[in-house]
């Protein structure tokens, strides 16, 4: 009977022995991160709560042939990350939250315990990740939301550790050129 | 003492928690450079901002997303499922594969006919096989084709008058049962249907 706190290689190795319990313990532990990883690359919570559900079945699928040669997490951060960016190039997604999906997207109570400027930041936060290209976007988001290292992003990105530097410091970069004008008009 | 590159490194990592120290060097610096002033203002922005601000939390609740998800993973769970078909259909199969071995070797036991029934059944289509009229092939090969003999050979002997075909036609049965009146056709044709071959 899986727990809070076992470890995902023994839930991993529970659910290859056959308990379906331990894959939804799974699922609660990562599908909010792997919802948001999606949401921050594909700009749309529709979008990825659909993506998040196929990349659970598709873990599911796959896992009892996962070896445990990287972390589950690392493991179901790529598929993730594929899915997004496949889904971004078949369906040609740009267009990251309008105003109106801003709203849409923060539930009336979490809003009103944001003030206005915290507000005006997410907005302008959401719009300049969304202006990323699409590997940055995905460095940064996995990098400063996901906090996981250059080295585990290289292996979900499947692209060596200086790439993904370079690539996290552009993101940085135009972020700051992004955000500076507002930032520095609140001081 | 941190130098300038140390401080601009520090300030553009993620969610990073600055010390005293290093929040009093960035401010003296900022004090005097706009790009560390900058970097730090987007330090403390971004620090601030969680992603379930920016990007809201999931839609659902955990447990409507796995009552979804389970759905959606059942038909997958059984890759078997593609050769052997359903638990359920495969159930089916079994209890008929049982019923018919048991019908096989139960005989007609199953089917509510009692073995005396069908002991009488069978001498009596013995009985009716042997009772009809027998011709042999070769006596019918052999009957001649003019009206006296075939009608003499069906049993009909009073309808030779009426038959007026030839005998040496290339098909001389078919031409008299061409000539024949409809009422004759129907008496010969009710003759034949009766008649057993061997």
């Amino acid at each position: 009977m899986p727990d809070s706190t076992t470890d995902d290689v023994e839930l991993v190795r529970q659910f290859q022995a056959g308990s379906e319990r331990a894959f939804n313990e799974l699922v609660r532990r990562h599908r909010r991160g792997v919802f948001l990883t999606a949401a921050g690359l594909l700009g749309n919570r529709d979008d990825a709560e659909d993506v998040t559900q196929d990349v659970f079945v598709k873990a599911y699928q796959s896992l009892h042939g996962f070896r445990g040669d990287s972390a589950f997490y690392t493991w179901l951060y790529r598929i993730t990350v594929n899915l997004c960016l496949n889904q971004l190039r078949s369906r040609k997604v740009r267009s990251f939250f309008g105003i109106e999906q801003v709203q849409a997207a923060l539930p009336e109570a979490e809003r009103a315990d944001h003030d206005l400027e915290r507000s005006e930041l997410s907005s302008r936060a959401r719009r300049a990740i969304a202006e990323l290209p699409e590997k940055q976007r995905a460095v940064f988001i996995l990098r400063h939301f996901r906090s996981l290292p250059h080295a585990e992003i290289a292996r979900i990105m499947d692209r060596d550790e200086g790439t993904i530097k370079a690539n996290y410091f552009q993101a940085i970069r135009k972020l700051r050129i992004k955000l500076g004008p507002y930032l520095q008009g609140k001081e | 003492m941190l130098t300038r590159e140390d401080l601009l490194q520090r300030l553009l990592e993620p969610y990073v928690t600055l010390t005293a120290e290093e929040i009093e060097a960035a401010s003296a610096q900022a004090a005097r450079d706009a790009e560390v002033a900058e970097a730090f203002r987007l330090c403390r922005a971004l620090s601030g901002l969680s992603e379930a601000a920016i990007f809201g939390d999931p839609p659902t609740s955990d447990a409507t997303f796995l009552v979804t998800l389970r759905e959606r993973i059942s038909p997958s769970a059984l890759p078997e499922r593609a050769v052997f078909g359903s638990r359920r259909m495969l159930a089916a199969v079994c209890v008929t594969c049982v019923m018919l071995v048991a019908v096989i070797l139960g005989g007609g036991r199953l089917s509510g006919v009692s073995a005396s029934s069908n002991e009488s059944a069978m001498a009596a289509a013995v009985e009716a096989l042997d009772s009809p009229v027998a011709f042999d092939v070769d006596s019918v090969a052999g009957v001649s084709a003019d009206p006296d003999s075939l009608a003499a050979y069906l049993g009909l002997p009073e309808m030779a008058a009426s038959w007026d075909f030839q005998e040496n036609s290339d098909e001389p049965v078919t031409d008299a049962l061409l000539g024949l009146d409809p009422q004759s056709l129907e008496e010969v044709l009710n003759t034949l249907e009766v008649t057993s071959f061997f």
